[in-house]
């Protein structure tokens, strides 16, 4: 595992956080994902999209066509209630195993 | 899921160019985001391309998570059961050849019944012909054939676009393209291929505007087996003449292969309009075919209109029913009409056959179901022998449900390679019942085919079967809480208290096959009563021969002059007995039918008809085929000054109980006939009846044979071996009249034997199928057994260790596997008790609940599973017990 790369399975769970913001498209996902992170996270922007296929397929998130703010065709992500109680279940996952780790490491 | 994920793949090409355009659009934005930052064009296209990654990997990779997964997974699953089945061979064998015996007698079944049931008629658009047959209000008899003129009068109907009336039971000579044979063909309306519509191979069909009409110049179409058969597929047939019934007759056509009529199970060689009526023998003689209502002789088909349903055609046939009733009371006030889809079997015929089908269904369902329990048995055991494995797997996080999904691919493919073994098995069943003969002297079709619905049927029945066995086991051995497997083997002490699945699959087959065993002996003895039954004549040293004068349109004094001719030479022949004619012999199953009155019946003013069978014989009859006369005395030679009759037994109880009936007298088709002799009765239709009424008529009085279809029957009694004499009597037969077919040469010892064909095949089929659910259940046990002994080694080991005898190490394993299958039997017999009774009317002479049976089945089964319990009993009492102590 290369230096900043993510752990597996945390980007199917930020892309869904970032979508508790509202319907985005996949570039606006990507630049959310680098601003939050402070550009410390490098997700390979490409990467996203086998991520929303995977989250579309499993009904976590549902895909439309529509018009981006700059007049461009984008497809637009939303959350569905399915998504929603996954991110929810995955937050709790997430938060219970890296209080474990960083108990180990004497971090707690 | 799953349905999101069918879908995604189903619209894969239009999704991923949509992915494609997504991608593309994210890169355009993000080059236009960092032009506007100030790079320069080249510049911002890489460092896009860069911060994006590997497009076409990221596309491929999102088009993966809706394919390629899946099918990798499933390619993954294949191999892994690839490499399972042939790790284990000999289990693959055991488990696909269990499966295999299973599927193959529930697809020959199906086969059967598909073919005797569902076939579609090879014509055009077979669903819109269909047939009407006429039914009794009084006795609900159905599937009744129809008067010419009720015909003329069905054929007013508006929801048919034709109609055509046929009789389907028409033999003739055919003495053109080699020697004189009788063919079986149809009678029917000139119209009949324009409204049943089958393909040609060469010609057309009849003209309708003509070939109707009496006297028109005759012509024929012949089938496309007679076409191949007869006269080696002659292309340029159509147009000449060939000789039919001793006329030069002209072949119109030739039917497309296939084609063989519209009736279910019986076939036609050729068809004739019925400008021909003339020359079709008996059926209803005596009456005018053409305009008399008495005279019911056809089949009707008709082609439904554009439109119009099958039920609103029964309704309109209904209303002309009941007008038809209502102006004609004499004929037809206790007549309806009934329609259904055309080649479907007789009504009254179906609903027997259908019950014949769910009983033979329900016992190749019996065995699948004893295979199927073996092979979960199997499987099981074969679980808990990887356990390890499993529970290794499961550890280290390998879902469930995908471990599942394998063992059951694995078990589909088992059961999938029984199919194969099970198809091959239900082909030759069928080819082996093709070539069965059936006591009947009619045209009955039973060369069974197995057409794509039956491959279908079996390969669905085989994945259900891989399912079925293999879910248990595999949900079993996945189970989440292996505590413990992880560890080596535990020490168990005991038959675990707990009943295990194993065992209970082991006393369910055991009981199963309690079930077939005690069938297959109750058919065994009714078998062995059938062959003791008395059949009132004397069946050795018969011989017989069938020909039909009636044939060749010869006139009467010509036929009587061929008949007397026929017995007086055989007479003269060497080393013969007794020589002499009838219309029908007993157990020809075929026959004429009818009803007479008694006329002077003295006590009881009942004068109900009675039904009896009609024969027509010459003298000697009852001296050849050894029938004792009662009273009275045999018909002599020549024309018998007044109208008689010869009575048996069942017709004397019945007409004049309690009297004598010779001299007196009865009221047959509107005749007064006076009684001359009694006889004793004899079977006349089939090995397992009731005393049947019959009545004999004097041959000599009607030559023709009383309308007999099927000709007559020449019977010798011989001296030597009956079967011998048959060269020379055909060549006596022929110098006296060349042109006449001779037919179903036979022996009545050979007749007897073909009369037993349900008995025997019934025994014969239980038999099988108690054979096979007997070795099905041997293996289940011995495997149950023989892995219960391993899996307790270690404890037997300590049992010996502390001082059990070898005697009681083996009395354990045997009181175990005897326990099972003492279970089983009790399941098995109480189930066959139950079921016994259904049995009832197919078992001659034999209790539903015969004590025999029933009291040997059990013993039976207990042998059987001592001897498979043996072996493994024996390396138990044999094993060291220091050494499996030191083991581990």
């Amino acid at each position: 595992m290369g230096k900043n790369e993510l752990l597996p399975g945390t980007l199917d769970m930020m892309v869904l956080k970032t979508l508790t913001r509202g319907s985005l498209h996949g570039y606006a996902i990507a630049q959310l994902l680098r601003q939050l992170s402070e550009d410390i996270l490098l997700v390979e922007e490409g990467s996203l999209y086998p991520a929303l296929q995977r989250l579309e397929l499993q009904g976590w998130i549902d895909g439309e066509w529509g018009v981006s703010s700059n007049n461009r065709r984008a497809r637009f992500y939303r959350l569905t209630a399915a998504g929603r109680r996954k991110l929810a279940s995955e937050t709790a996952r997430y938060r219970e195993m890296t209080g474990a780790i960083a108990r180990v490491m004497g971090l707690a | 899921m799953m349905l999101r994920r069918i879908r995604y793949w189903i619209h894969s090409a239009a999704r991923a160019r949509l992915l494609r355009e997504e991608m593309e659009i994210h890169l355009e934005v993000k080059i236009q985001e960092l032009k506007e930052g100030g790079m320069t064009e080249s510049d911002a296209r890489d460092a896009a391309r860069r911060q994006f990654g590997n497009f076409a990997r990221q596309q491929e990779e999102s088009r993966e998570t809706w394919i390629a997964r899946w099918l990798g997974d499933l390619a993954q699953d294949l191999g892994f059961a690839v490499r399972m089945i042939r790790k284990q061979p000999g289990f693959a064998v055991i488990a696909s050849l269990s499966a295999a015996l299973g599927i193959g007698a529930c697809s020959l079944i199906f086969g059967l019944a598909n073919f005797a049931l569902f076939r579609p008629l090879p014509v055009e658009n077979p669903s819109r012909l269909v047939s009407i047959s006429g039914k009794s209000l009084r006795d609900g008899r159905a599937g009744m054939s129809i008067a010419y003129l009720d015909f003329s009068d069905l054929r007013q109907a508006q929801s048919f676009d034709g109609m055509t009336a046929f009789f389907s039971f028409l033999p003739a000579t055919i003495s053109s393209g080699g020697e004189p044979r009788r063919y079986w063909g149809s009678l029917v309306t000139a119209n009949y291929f324009d409204v049943v519509r089958p393909t040609f191979a060469i010609g057309r069909g009849f003209d309708p505007r003509k070939d109707d009409i009496p006297g028109e110049s005759p012509v024929v179409v012949l089938s496309y087996a007679l076409w191949q058969s007869r006269f080696s597929a002659d292309p340029a047939i159509v147009g000449r003449d060939i000789e039919l019934n001793g006329r030069k007759v002209s072949v119109a056509g030739v039917t497309g292969p296939g084609f063989r009529g519209t009736e279910a199970m019986t076939f036609s060689d050729y068809w004739v309009p019925l400008s021909m009526v003339d020359d079709a023998a008996g059926m209803g003689r005596g009456v005018d075919r053409l305009h008399d209502r008495r005279g019911q002789w056809l089949a009707i088909a008709g082609r439904l209109r554009d439109g119009v349903s099958e039920r609103a055609a029964a309704a309109e046939i209904n209303v002309i029913g009941k007008r038809m009733a209502s102006s004609f009371p004499a004929t037809n006030r206790d007549r309806a009409f009934q329609t259904e889809r055309a080649g479907q079997l007789n009504p009254a015929l179906r609903s027997m056959i259908v019950v014949f089908f769910l009983m033979l269904l329900g016992v190749a369902a019996l065995v699948l179901c004893t295979a199927c329990a073996n092979v979960a048995n199997l499987l099981l055991a074969r679980a808990s022998a990887r356990q390890k494995e499993i529970a290794t797997r499961l550890a280290i996080g390998a879902g469930r449900g995908r471990l599942v999904r394998q063992l059951l691919t694995e078990s589909v493919m088992l059961a999938l390679l029984g199919g194969v073994g099970g198809y091959a098995i239900a082909r030759s069943g069928a080819a082996g019942i093709g070539r069965f003969q059936i006591p009947i002297a009619l045209p009955v079709d039973i060369a069974v085919s197995l057409d794509h619905r039956v491959l279908l049927f079996c390969i669905l029945l085989s994945t259900a079967t891989g399912l079925v066995f293999g879910l248990l086991p595999a949900l079993r051995a996945t189970r989440p809480d292996m505590s413990g497997a992880l560890k080596d083997e535990r020490v168990r002490f005991g038959p675990s208290r707990r009943i295990g699945l194993r065992d209970v699959l082991v006393v369910a087959q055991i009981g199963v096959c309690a079930v077939l065993l005690i069938c297959s002996g109750l058919f065994l003895r009714s078998l062995q009563s059938a062959s003791r039954i008395d059949t009132g004549f004397a069946n050795h040293n018969l011989l017989m021969l069938g020909f039909d004068p009636s044939l060749n349109r010869r006139s009467e004094a010509e036929t009587r002059r061929t008949l007397d001719a026929v017995i007086e030479e055989t007479s003269a022949l060497a080393g013969i007995e007794s020589v002499t004619l009838s219309s029908s012999m007993p157990l020809d199953l075929g026959g004429t039918h009818n009803s007479f009155v008694p006329a002077d019946r003295t006590t009881g003013a009942d004068d109900r008809p009675v039904y009896a069978d009609i024969y027509a014989i010459a003298p000697r009859y009852f001296e050849t085929l050894g029938i004792r006369m009662i009273d009275g005395e045999d018909f002599r030679p020549g024309v018998p000054a007044d109208d008689v009759v010869i009575v048996n037994q069942a017709a004397a109880v019945k007409a004049f109980p309690h009297q004598s009936p010779v001299g007196r007298r009865i009221l047959y088709l509107g005749r007064t006939v006076r009684i001359a002799g009694l006889a004793a009765t004899v079977k006349s239709r089939t090995i397992g009846e009731e005393p049947r009424p019959i009545l004999y008529f004097p041959l000599a009085r009607d030559p023709r044979g009383n309308d007999s279809l099927t000709g007559l029957t020449l019977a010798i009694r011989t001296t030597g071996d009956p079967a011998g004499y048959a060269p020379l009597v055909r060549e006596t037969i022929r110098k006296i009249d060349p042109a006449l077919a001779v037919f179903d040469i036979r022996t009545m010892d050979a007749q007897i034997s073909r009369a037993m064909l349900l008995p025997r095949s019934a025994a014969f089929l239980f038999g099988l199928a108690g054979l096979v659910g007997l070795f099905i259940a041997t293996v289940g046990i011995y495997g149950v057994i023989s892995f219960s002994v391993a899996q307790r080694t270690k404890e037997i080991g300590i049992r010996m260790a502390l001082g059990a005898r070898r005697a009681q190490v083996l009395g354990m394993v045997l009181k175990h596997g005897l326990t099972l299958t003492a279970a089983g039997s009790a399941i098995g017999v109480a189930l066959s008790l139950a079921l016994a009774r259904v049995a009832s009317s197919l078992l001659y002479g034999v209790s539903p609940i015969d004590a025999v049976t029933f009291l040997s089945v059990p013993p039976v089964l207990l042998l059987v599973a001592l001897t498979a319990c043996l072996i493994p009993a024996q390396r138990a009492a044999s094993l060291n017990p220091i050494g499996t102590l030191k083991y581990e």
